[in-house]
């Protein structure tokens, strides 16, 4: 089928198919089927304005944010949530019964426009259930991406979403027009994936990952000395991994990760708690989703983009599950006490980043403002320097910040984040209480 | 000592600056015309801005502080806090002994609350970089604001470069100040309208459609409002789009 044909006959047939909704009752079902994909930054691209509408920063910005404390960037909805594939934990699933409906591309493009230029949004996060195949997806999301950079002249951000088992030459046009693209895995392994997407496969989302990695690769390459590069993902490429769906531990999934920024260059991981979509009985009955866990997850994930970490040095196999209790650094630090205390008019800029409490910006401070003072106390505070758990392990100019506490043990009770995990405590106690009563019961 | 009073632009700060370092002069307080006046026993002298004067000094902070320094100087001053003069001033007193190291000594507790002054101008521009609302009027898109430092100065280059060939207006209320781009260029300009609310059917519609998206976008099993409040302090509802118009007044 060639490409023109195929958009008349999704604007035709399908069209008289689906039962009719408004330009509102779409975007209601089509923006809820998106929602549960975390990703929503729009960074890392510095696309100029060419002489259209828009443009994009590298920071990215955020327009909004959603009562689950979201940030609203992006215009995040799907093209079509009328799937083919049958992934037990997808809300898209063709086995469940909800609402089904999808744009047509010039409907997309135009509602992208409106929106960018009431400064709603940065720009288009599109992404598509599979539709009819995989292909046939992706040259309906390449239209709507055509529109917009030709017709409408948009040089918004834009993410697009790779279908996993479309064609590679797809995935190359899709980049050439895109800020970033992603691939979805989803599942942490392979077995799960089989045993919980039958119709993917690691091969499936690996081989356009890294066909894009390379294309990435050459991209930037060449544009290297020239004036004018050429643009393909200038904001690189992401995943998502569903957490709490399957079994794999902490330790597994940050191989994983730390594989995939190593290999694939990724720009992010991004680790989504699993909420329960459905009662398939090969997944877990969970209350809530592992909210806490997926916290924990992140702070591991940033000590490896940025502070240096090993996921071996974080975990192993007899410990492969994050301390819920305290974030990563700290668990790090109550292992290695023997580091500590730092001198901090002395210390390494590595070192100093390994305290937990110090991120970057304090550490890149503390590094400029001991050039023209040695620092005390007051001053560490000045600088905005948060002192609640680094007190333990740093000395100022010889004096330590706090009472010596020898016992790790003790050490690590005054280093719990007690109100995390009370407040996680706590909404999972409701949740399961409001689980308890049927509806009718539920007291209004 | 004496009481300055200026006309709350930069030009006419530094204006003041010029004065007290000419006369080698320690000011009592320095505020904008307007705010209420202390210390009434003292002598107030009204200065008014004077380029050259503001130029001068300007450029002779550029060579002994940096321009970094006088970049984030500028910032501070467009908090508009109370007393925030006087801090700047010490800035400037500190700057002429440290010179070019003056931003290394973040130890320093006048250095430090500029700073902190200039963060909080910057925080608050990032912010309403995203909140910004425009409102499609006839042929020009209007969006009104309330920030509570002066950030107009500071928002013009980055919605010219992003709508050029758009005519756009954004308010700020609160200021009656608003910033103009006509497609070539964008300007300050008083301007004393009300917030203007009622903009037809077709603005309506993406407004709809905006408040339906807000809505759905929100993982239902993931609330947490306080997140949001944090992000997005109630204080800047009063003028967007997506909040459901009974929740925009702070406190409703």
């Amino acid at each position: 089928m060639t490409f023109a044909a195929s958009v008349e006959e999704f604007e035709g047939t399908e069209e008289a198919m689906t039962v009719f909704m408004t330009l509102s009752e779409k975007l209601a079902v089509l923006a809820g089927a998106a929602k549960y994909d975390v990703s929503c930054s729009s960074s890392g691209s510095s696309r100029k304005n060419a002489g259209g509408t828009g443009n994009a920063g590298p920071a990215g910005i955020c327009h909004s944010w959603t009562e689950d404390g979201r940030c609203v960037s992006l215009l995040k909805v799907l093209l079509s949530n009328e799937c083919v594939y049958d992934c037990a934990y997808c809300v898209n699933r063709s086995s469940n019964d909800v609402p089904r409906s999808h744009f047509t591309p010039e409907e997309m493009a135009e509602l992208t426009m409106q929106f960018y230029k009431r400064n709603y949004i940065e720009g288009l996060f599109l992404s598509s259930a599979v539709h009819r195949t995989p292909d046939y997806t992706m040259e309906m999301m390449l239209r709507t991406i055509t529109l917009l950079r030709r017709e409408h002249r948009f040089s918004g951000y834009i993410h697009a979403k790779v279908i996993p088992g479309a064609s590679l030459e797809l995935a190359s046009r899709l980049g050439a027009l895109a800020d970033r693209v992603s691939v979805n895995i989803e599942l942490p392994s392979e077995e799960s994936l089989r045993f919980l997407a039958p119709q993917k496969s690691k091969h499936s989302v690996l081989a356009p990952m890294s066909h894009l990695s390379e294309s990435i690769r050459e991209a930037a390459a060449s544009g290297k000395g020239s004036s004018r590069s050429l643009l393909f993902a200038p904001a690189g490429q992401s995943t998502q991994l569903i957490v709490g769906a399957t079994g794999e531990s902490d330790f597994r999934i940050l191989r994983l990760s730390e594989g995939l920024y190593r290999r694939y260059s990724l720009k992010r991981v991004y680790y989504s708690a699993y909420v329960p979509v459905s009662d398939d009985r090969r997944l877990p009955a969970l209350a809530a989703p592992p909210l806490l866990r997926e916290h924990r997850l992140y702070q591991a994930d940033w000590l490896l983009r940025f502070y240096g970490f090993h996921p071996e040095e974080l975990l192993d196999e007899t410990n492969p599950q994050l301390d819920a209790a305290v974030d990563p650094k700290v668990a790090w630090a109550l292992r290695n006490l023997h580091l500590f205390p730092l001198e901090v008019n002395t210390a390494s800029y590595e070192m100093l980043l390994r305290v937990p409490g110090i991120g970057v910006t304090s550490a890149k401070r503390i590094l400029t403002a001991r050039k023209v003072r040695r620092l005390e106390e007051e001053h560490l505070r000045r600088l905005g320097v948060v002192l609640k758990r680094g007190r333990f392990f740093l000395l100022c100019n010889g004096r330590s910040l706090a009472q010596p506490v020898g016992d790790p043990v003790r050490l690590r009770n005054l280093l719990c984040d007690r109100t995390k995990e009370r407040t996680a405590l706590r909404n999972e106690m409701r949740r399961r209480q409001l689980l308890l009563f049927s509806p009718a019961e539920m007291p209004v | 000592m004496r009481v300055y009073v200026y006309d709350g632009s930069f030009e006419g700060l530094l204006t003041v600056f010029h004065g007290l370092f000419r006369d080698k002069a320690q000011p009592l307080a320095i505020h904008r015309r307007g705010v209420a006046a202390q210390g009434f026993l003292a002598e107030t002298v009204e200065v008014e801005a004077d380029p050259a004067k503001a130029d001068t000094l300007y450029e002779a902070m550029e060579r002994r502080m940096t321009p970094r320094a006088v970049r984030l100087l500028y910032l501070a001053h467009l908090s508009e806090e109370r007393d925030g003069e006087m801090r700047l001033f010490a800035f400037v007193c500190r700057g002429g002994q440290l010179g070019e190291r003056l931003l290394d000594d973040l130890g320093d507790p006048g250095v430090a609350v500029v700073m902190r002054m200039a963060n909080r101008v910057e925080r608050e521009r990032e912010r309403f970089l995203g909140l910004v609302r425009f409102r499609e009027a006839g042929t020009f898109f209007y969006a009104p604001i309330e920030p509570a430092c002066r950030l107009l100065p500071l928002l013009g280059d980055h919605f010219a470069r992003r709508f050029p060939s758009m005519k756009w207006m954004i308010h700020d209320v609160g200021r009656k100040e608003a910033l103009v781009y006509d497609e070539e260029e964008w300007y300050l300009t008083p301007c004393d309208l009300p917030g203007v609310t009622d903009f037809g059917p077709r603005e309506e519609h993406y407004q709809h459609l905006w408040r339906t998206y807000f809505a759905v976008a929100a993982v239902e099993n993931r609330k947490n409002p306080e997140r949001q409040r944090n992000r997005m302090p109630k204080k800047t509802w009063k003028w967007l789009v997506e909040i459901p118009r009974g929740k925009r007044e702070p406190g409703a």
